[in-house]
């Protein structure tokens, strides 16, 4: 219901989500809030990682396998979950970026053709 | 697999660490106080920063039931959640739930108790590791002989095809063989049954052992020379009282002396469903056994060997199949003299246990059909007691569709009812299959060697049971659930359901083709019922033989080391001495019963001037060897020429009597006597002349169709026997008439049999009532009482099926019988209009149900020769019957409707 009244401010596309997951894991073991701020930041504030979606999204992947939750703590000492990336996360990884790939090309190819 | 595993491993370890969601929240809340942060940095207040970063994450809650949903056991508890709601819902509707339960009941308990008498009749795989692997090669001779076929293969062509296959991983041989067994020399010898078998029979079949080996395969190549035995594990327990030095001890077996070399395992009983053996021995030890011809593993002609095996991996069935008709093909060529004509087939232990059970097959799968019926007709009833209760129902599901439950949950929910249905009513109905079992169980054959059906509620049996429950619960539940989620205009009905308003009438269709179908299926068994129990009625009036004041006594001067001319001597002062007891009217013997289920005999044929179709050589046609006194003693009637006489000896010329089918069949609109017909030997020939004409009588089944018979002269078969090198005295059929007590004179005639030879193998005297009754009577009561009981059975669920249509419709109609009333309406149109509600359902499962059972009775033919079909005399029992019965049925609540209140039905709403 409210995904179309956000459609144009900077809303994910569906499925993307996990990508940039995957990818932000990949540099390092992280937390929700910090993987939410690193998209919003890499991307030079063009993504909003809503927390609505966010933690049900690490939740499936956690099921899944592809991210290994664990108890840490935080710079201010607080008890955080901590998401690293799995071996299995790894090909993920691999298998959605050529997948993104292939989509974005094959939009830029249709927008080109026009 | 491996990864499979490790994410299963991974995906447990999560689950159980989120099991109770704290850490869920808490990991949200950090979230939110990292907004509320940041916020405060950017200049606001912490209250107000607090309440920013709530707003921005959203419902806290709902995300973390989303969470929830994934990491705990959300299924289960829903499930259990249902059950726990079904089980309060059917408690507070008992008659509802106790009739439904019982519907199922009905249904599982037939099915379960049928599954455990076709399974102990044909089904039960043999116990072997992967027991359908097994394959059958058997003889086809369809190009030579008419009529019956031997599947067996003689030991050289089994040899030749074991050695030259290659499909096979092996293949191994067997033969039943009946013996007397001792297993102590100073101890009486009984007649058991035990196998012949190859070296490599357990080998093939893949058993081990219960105790010390089985055969090597040098033992089942010079005949006689390796007295080995190996005993069946319950022969070890009953005889041994399983004592493990039993290995290296001997035991007797036709007054040989064999060493036991192992037990063979618990479970294994054998090839053959009803014949357990109580020993196995090598195929080369046979003829020193049984007397049987001593160049068995030679000769070629002689097929008695049932052959088992198993494929190599890999290799198809078809495959198989082509290569042994290839070897058939060029066996032939290479041996026309004993092969011209025969093909082999490759066939699968099932086909080949099907066509071994003979009629008991259709039988059990007629049982098995018509108990499926029930079970349907029982889910029409349970089906029809959820569609009725829909509409009650239909305001709550309404509710739950309104306040967003997915249609899917309702649908789970009305299943899971279902589910508790059908596990009350599947265990109810096992207890149900238990006790019919048990009254069957009293149900015994009549056999000598231990023939032995099996029929008990195995863990098979159980388990069929509950898996039809469950099907049972699905069934019936998922059309009234998917009809009862299928409201098109929720605020409607929950508006008019409030006002417990009407039914759309489409509902109420459903319910009547229900009972449609519930009245036909159950006039189809009732007629069917009735059409057989009528068919064996006229079967068992006339079986063509005496079946009262007969005394029965076999006897196997062969396991006494007899031979011919002294069998011969024996039985001649046996007969003499019998005929002067006390009450005796005539003595007869032959070589087989008609009925038993223990031993049959044939032989092929070739009738003079009968043109045989192009490319047969003979026919092969059950027989008996009879004495002079036989016929008469039996009262089989000879409806021309004359019987077997004292002066037709080895010096007379040879002679036979036929059957009138046998007669009719090969020499039509001719007089059979003074006909000859030629017995087609192994190695030779002989004629043998018609003397005369015998009525027809049931020779191997109750319910067989008109078979050729013939019957030879026991004398002058013993000449033909001990001249062909036949060395071992015949088994023989003493038939003694008495106009007294057959009963009371067994003891004298036992007393004659002890003072000719004490130590003469006798099986146990009995009257011809009993023979009868184990072999035919019981038998078919036993089927016309399942098929009957089932009719019965579909009946009741049927009337009570309609009852509730038609309860319900009045229920629906108070209201509107009451207007009628007020207005005037007298009380036997009232009748008239409830009436209709059941005369019309029930006039439609007439009509389907006499079509119905017209068809089925096409296909009875074949079953039961004799009754072809439903005759007129049957729909005249069972439509009024059926008729009058529903119409009793929809009485009960005609009636309360007629009294209703015109005053006390408008007020209530």
């Amino acid at each position: 219901m409210t995904k179309r009244a956000r459609a144009t401010s900077g809303e994910l596309l569906q499925g993307t989500l996990p990508l940039l997951i995957l990818r932000v894991l990949s540099s390092g073991p992280n937390h929700g809030f910090a993987i939410a701020r690193r998209v919003h930041v890499v991307s030079r504030e063009t993504l909003k990682v809503e927390e609505g979606s966010l933690y049900p999204a690490l939740h499936r992947m956690e099921i899944a396998g592809w991210i290994a939750g664990s108890w840490g703590t935080s710079d201010n000492n607080r008890r955080v979950r901590i998401y690293r990336l799995t071996p299995d996360g790894r090909r993920q990884l691999g298998r959605e970026t050529e997948r993104w790939h292939a989509i974005a090309d094959g939009v830029a190819a249709v927008l080109a053709e026009g | 697999m491996l990864r499979f595993l490790t994410r299963l491993r991974f995906r447990l370890r999560v689950l159980l660490d989120r099991r109770h969601g704290q850490g869920l929240r808490e990991e949200l809340e950090f979230h939110v106080e990292q907004l509320a942060a940041q916020h405060r940095r950017a200049g606001l207040g912490h209250d107000e920063a607090l309440a920013a970063a709530r707003r921005q994450f959203g419902n806290l809650t709902r995300i973390q039931e989303q969470s929830h949903d994934l990491f705990a056991f959300r299924h289960v508890e829903d499930l259990i959640k249902d059950l726990r709601h079904g089980a309060r819902l059917l408690a507070r509707h008992p008659a509802f739930s106790l009739i439904a339960m019982l519907s199922i009941a009905i249904g599982v308990g037939v099915n379960a108790a049928m599954f455990s008498f076709a399974d102990g009749q044909v089904l039960r795989p043999l116990q072997v590791p992967r027991p359908g692997e097994v394959v059958a090669v058997g003889a086809v001779a369809p190009r030579v002989t008419e009529g019956l076929l031997s599947t067996r293969l003689s030991y050289p062509d089994y040899r030749d095809v074991r050695d030259r296959a290659e499909s096979f991983a092996g293949l191994a041989a067997y033969r039943v063989l009946v013996t007397s067994f001792a297993h102590r020399r100073d101890e009486p010898a009984q007649t058991r049954l035990g196998l012949v078998v190859t070296g490599n029979f357990f080998d093939v079949l893949e058993l081990r052992p219960a105790l010390g080996r089985f055969f090597l395969p040098e033992e089942d190549r010079v005949p006689g020379r390796d007295p080995v035995i190996v005993l069946a594990h319950d022969t070890w327990i009953d005889q041994f009282g399983g004592d493990p030095a039993v290995v290296g001890r001997s035991v007797r077996l036709a007054g040989l002396d064999l060493t036991v070399v192992g037990v063979a395992p618990e479970d294994f009983d054998g090839m053959h469903l009803v014949l357990p053996p109580t020993f196995y021995v090598p195929l080369a030890m046979a003829p020193a056994i049984d007397g049987s011809a001593p160049d068995v593993l030679e000769q070629r002609g002689l097929r008695s060997l049932e052959v088992r095996g198993r494929l190599k991996p890999g290799v198809p069935f078809a495959r198989a199949r082509e290569e042994v008709g290839l070897l058939a093909a060029s066996l032939e060529q290479a041996y026309p003299a004993t092969n011209r004509g025969y093909g082999m087939l490759l066939r699968t232990q099932f086909a080949a246990r099907l066509e071994e059970r003979g009629p008991m097959a259709p039988s059990a799968f007629l049982l098995m059909t018509l108990a499926l019926v029930v079970l349907l007709v029982a889910c029409a009833n349970v089906s029809g007691l959820l569609l009725s209760r829909s509409p009650a129902r239909a305001r709550e599901i309404a509710l739950r569709l309104a306040i967003g439950g997915g249609r899917f949950r309702v649908i789970r929910q009305l299943v899971a009812e279902a589910v508790l249905l059908a596990a009350g009513g599947g265990l109810l109905g096992l207890v149900l299959a238990h006790a019919t079992v048990a009254v069957y169980q009293q149900v015994s054959l009549v056999s000598d060697i231990g023939v032995r059906v099996t029929f008990e509620l195995d863990r098979r049996a159980i388990a069929v049971g509950l898996a039809l429950a469950a099907a049972s619960a699905l069934l019936s539940s998922l059309v009234p659930a998917w009809r009862a989620t299928r409201v098109p205009d929720l605020a409607g009905t929950l508006r008019t359901a409030a006002a417990g308003g009407k039914r759309a009438p489409t509902r109420l269709w459903g319910r009547n083709g229900l009972v449609a179908a519930q009245v036909a299926l159950s006039l189809i068994m009732t007629t069917f019922a009735v059409s057989v129990s009528r068919a064996f009625e006229a079967e068992l009036r006339q079986p063509g033989f005496r079946t009262d004041g007969l005394l029965l006594s076999t006897f196997e001067p062969g396991f006494a080391r007899y031979d011919e001319a002294r069998t011969e001597r024996f039985y001649e002062l046996l007969k003499d001495r019998a005929r002067a007891l006390a009450g005796v009217t005539s003595v007869g013997m032959t070589s087989v019963m008609p009925l038993n289920q223990d031993n049959r005999e044939r032989r092929r044929v070739v009738p003079e001037g009968y043109e045989l179709p192009e490319g047969m050589e003979y026919v092969t046609v059950f027989a008996a060897r009879i004495d002079e006194g036989y016929l008469d003693t039996m009262a089989i009637p000879i409806v021309s020429g004359r019987g077997i006489l004292e002066t037709d000896t080895d010096e007379s010329p040879r002679v036979a009597l036929v059957n009138r089918t046998l007669a009719a069949r090969y020499w039509p609109g001719q007089d059979p006597v003074g006909r000859r017909l030629r017995i087609v030997g192994r190695e030779t020939e002989s004629w043998v002349e018609v003397v005369g004409v015998t009525a027809d009588s049931r020779y191997n089944w109750i319910g067989e169709a008109p078979t050729p018979f013939v019957y030879l002269s026991q004398a002058q078969a013993a000449a033909a026997r001990a001249a062909a090198g036949v060395t071992q005295g015949r088994r023989s059929t003493l038939v003694v008439a008495t106009d007294a007590d057959p009963a009371a004179l067994a003891p004298a005639l036992r007393t004659v049999v002890q003072g000719l030879d004490v130590n003469m193998p006798m099986s146990r005297v009995r009257t011809i009532e009993e023979f009868y009754h184990g072999n035919a009577v019981g038998l078919v009561n036993g089927l016309v009482r399942m098929i009957g009981g089932m009719g019965l059975l579909g009946v009741a669920l049927a009337l009570v099926s309609l009852h509730g249509l038609v309860a319900h419709a009045v229920a629906r109609r108070t209201r509107e019988i009451g207007i009628r009333m007020a207005v005037g309406a007298r009380r036997i149109s009232i009748l008239a209009m409830v009436l209709r509600h059941g005369i019309v359902p029930v006039a439609w499962g007439v009509a389907l149900g006499v079509a119905g059972s017209l068809a089925v009775g096409g296909m009875m033919v074949g079953l039961f020769p004799h009754a072809a079909g439903a005759d007129p005399v049957t729909y005249l029992l069972a439509v009024p019957g059926l008729v009058t019965l529903t119409l009793l049925s929809t009485c009960f609540p005609a009636h309360s409707a007629a009294r209703i209140d015109p005053l006390v039905a408008i007020r209530e709403e």
